[in-house]
């Protein structure tokens, strides 16, 4: 009896190592087959790096890449008196000091947001869509209309912060026609 | 019984291993951001005055002076720097007596772009899917 636990035990501890080392291994994946490959694959993809914003943590190139455009781009809506106004939270006191900053939130939100929409499979945005978020009819905050002078500064300030982050041309070109296809939802009538 | 506690145990870390790979931390990465208005025309040598000063502070990591719009700001760590003591001082030790800190009113928060996630059900949401 006692010897048939043992052997019950072995197996399941073996059992666990096996179903471990399978999931640990699926965390380093190696991207897509080429030819079927997404914007987020050419910005890097899937493949694990370490986060050097995070010590001894991992994150995904293709999310690294967009997480390091949008905070530099962040810095340049700030200054830009066209559109700060639209951003203006990530800017309000925080006398409390805590963490999450509202910041590091709008970071992760349009990090997030930018990654799902380029084909990350892994991360996810679980904000408001945009036509919602842009809508005074479902977002009573909104205070009018985005009109499109709005939109193509927030899409020239992240186009230079992608240029500073070292992006090519063609990606660039690539990251811009990622954000025209969200316009009409956030240029609205 | 012993086979189900080795199983449960296995799931464990199995689930800690996920977790602590995907989820986004805050603690050493989170930054506060901090805008200080001008009010005054300056050129590159008031902004690399401003940066260099700016930098000196601990907790202060990135800053950005733009000579266009007069318009300072600098991201901090909050467990590190107070980024309202740092405004003040800015005025006091630097001769651009109408530079305020730029705060945001209630309505404006409110105005504000809604794309912000809320890391925690984000991170649990994104746990969860990597599990099922």
């Amino acid at each position: 009896m006692m010897k048939k636990t043992k052997s019950r035990a072995t197996q399941a501890i073996l059992g666990g190592a096996v179903l471990l080392l399978a999931v640990t291994l699926s965390c380093h994946k190696s991207g897509r087959p080429a030819g079927n490959q997404t914007f987020y694959d050419s910005l890097g993809g899937a493949v694990l790096v370490p986060d050097p914003a995070n010590f001894g943590q991992s994150v995904e190139k293709g999310y690294l890449t967009i997480r390091t455009i949008v905070d530099s781009a962040l810095f340049l809506i700030q200054v830009d008196p066209v559109i700060n106004g639209y951003f203006s939270i990530m800017v309000a006191e925080d006398t409390a000091h805590t963490t999450p900053t509202e910041y590091d939130k709008l970071s992760l939100g349009i990090t997030n947001f930018l990654a799902v929409a380029a084909g990350s499979k892994d991360y996810s945005y679980t904000g408001p869509t945009l036509l919602d978020a842009h809508n005074p009819s479902t977002n009573p905050n909104v205070p009018g209309p985005i009109d499109s002078g709005a939109f193509n500064e927030f899409a020239f300030d992240l186009g230079r912060a992608a240029a500073q982050s070292g992006l090519s041309n063609q990606l660039i070109s690539q990251l811009g026609d990622l954000l025209y296809r969200y316009e009409g939802q956030v240029v609205q009538p | 019984m012993v086979i189900t506690g080795i199983f449960a145990a296995a799931v464990i870390a199995l689930a800690i291993h996920i977790y602590v790979v995907t989820h986004p931390h805050f603690g050493g990465r989170s930054r506060g951001m901090a805008r200080i208005d001008l009010h005054q025309p300056i050129n590159q040598t008031d902004a690399e005055r401003i940066t260099a000063w700016l930098y000196r502070h601990e907790g202060v990591d990135h800053v950005l002076v733009s000579t266009k719009s007069a318009i300072t700001v600098f991201t901090y760590s909050p467990l590190v720097a107070d980024a309202g003591r740092i405004a003040s001082a800015f005025r006091d030790s630097l001769s651009y007596p109408r530079a305020v800190r730029y705060l945001p009113s209630e309505v404006e928060i409110k105005r504000s772009c809604p794309l912000r996630a809320t890391p925690v059900t984000n991170g649990l949401y994104e746990f969860l899917k990597r599990i099922f």
